[in-house]
């Protein structure tokens, strides 16, 4: 009977993971691709990464920190297939976003428009500070945390969050000027 | 942690909580921080919202367990093969071993015995019987010639041997043949 239980275990842990963490990890998925259809996969990969890694997590409240360092690697690992990491620019991270599918053409206006706002934030940032607000946003890493998902210091991880900061900040002052 | 990141730690983590709120307490600099950080945040919503809702269902039902019988039964198969070649290589050597001991010289002693006046054939003469019991008497003491002398004779030995049971298999060999034409001949 115990492993019925331990199968029914599991079993819930994973739907609590998509329902709890489900957003958090598309999120993170669509900000860093802008393709919805795409991120809609990658989060289905990423929870199956978790389910396959279960035994060796251990259950200590960051299951979020958990599948967002998931989400962040599936994703290194997609733009990996077209180019290396290390020479990773913003052209492989920016996918442009398709036109949205709402019949309401004022919903999509206001999409688009919303899309294109977030493309000119985030082309501020290079790849890694992206990274590293988004980890902080979407999964409430600790800066350690996502120093060692990325695999730099912790300075580093500051610094790159520091730095994103300072450019959205500037570009939020840009904005309001106009 | 360095204590000059500990400001910066601080400041960040400040700027950074979770939250859409902007604290009255904040410096200057972690206030401009936090701005920058809440646009991002409605940046990231909206455009999650203009993405559309998340699928109603992802195909997220783990793959089923492998089906071990599938491995038992290989298992089973090469193990199977595995004796039945144990078997097989341990059988070849007992029959070689019997074919050894019974055959050579007894053979060649019979088919002599019984064929000498029609093919005499001269037998090696070989020292072996003293070779052997010269080999026992082999010491550290020994000088490098006797040693010497000692081992060319003991592979005399073995290749008058090796002659020997080629002698005697070629014997029964002669004899079947004989067997065989007398068959043919009718004289059987």
């Amino acid at each position: 009977m115990e492993p019925t239980g331990r199968k029914t275990g599991e079993s819930e842990r994973l739907t609590a993971w998509v329902r709890d963490h489900g957003r958090a990890v598309r999120g993170y998925l669509l900000a860093m691709l802008r393709r919805p259809e795409l991120a809609d996969d990658l989060a289905q990969e990423v929870f199956y990464r978790a389910w396959r890694g279960r035994d060796g997590y251990r259950e200590q409240g960051h299951a979020r920190a958990y599948l967002l360092r998931i989400a962040d690697r599936v994703v290194c690992d997609r733009v990996g297939r077209k180019r290396q990491e290390a020479t990773l620019g913003d052209d492989v991270w920016e996918v442009p976003e398709p036109a949205g599918g709402n019949a309401d053409p004022a919903a999509n206006a206001a999409g688009a428009e919303a899309i294109h706002r977030l493309d000119a934030a985030l082309a501020q940032l290079t790849p890694t500070r992206k990274r590293v607000l988004l980890l902080r946003y979407y999964g409430q890493l600790s800066f350690q945390e996502i120093a060692d998902a990325i695999g730099c210091p912790l300075s580093t991880s500051l610094s790159h969050c520091h730095r994103g900061l300072q450019a959205l900040r500037q570009q939020l002052a840009e904005e309001n000027k106009q | 942690m360095n204590d000059e990141l500990n400001p910066l730690h601080d400041m960040l983590r400040r700027a950074t909580a979770a939250g859409d709120d902007l604290p009255a307490d904040l410096d200057a600099e972690t206030a401009g921080l936090r701005e920058g950080w809440l646009a991002l945040g409605k940046l990231l919503d909206d455009a999650e919202s203009a993405a559309g809702p998340a699928p109603e269902s992802w195909k997220l039902s783990p793959p089923a367990a492998p089906r071990r019988w599938r491995v038992w039964v290989g298992v089973a198969l090469a193990a199977s093969l595995l004796i039945a070649v144990g078997a097989t290589v341990a059988s070849r050597m007992l029959n070689s071993a019997n074919d050894r001991q019974v055959g050579p010289q007894s053979l060649a002693h019979e088919n002599s015995a019984n064929s000498s006046a029609k093919q005499p054939e001269a037998q090696p003469q070989s020292p072996a019987p003293q070779v052997v019991a010269n080999s026992d008497t082999l010491n550290w003491s020994d000088s490098l010639d006797d040693e010497i002398s000692i081992v060319a004779q003991a592979a005399v030995t073995v290749r008058y041997d090796s002659d020997l049971n080629l002698h005697g298999l070629s014997a029964v060999e002669r004899d079947m043949d004989q067997l065989e034409t007398e068959m043919n001949s009718g004289k059987l």
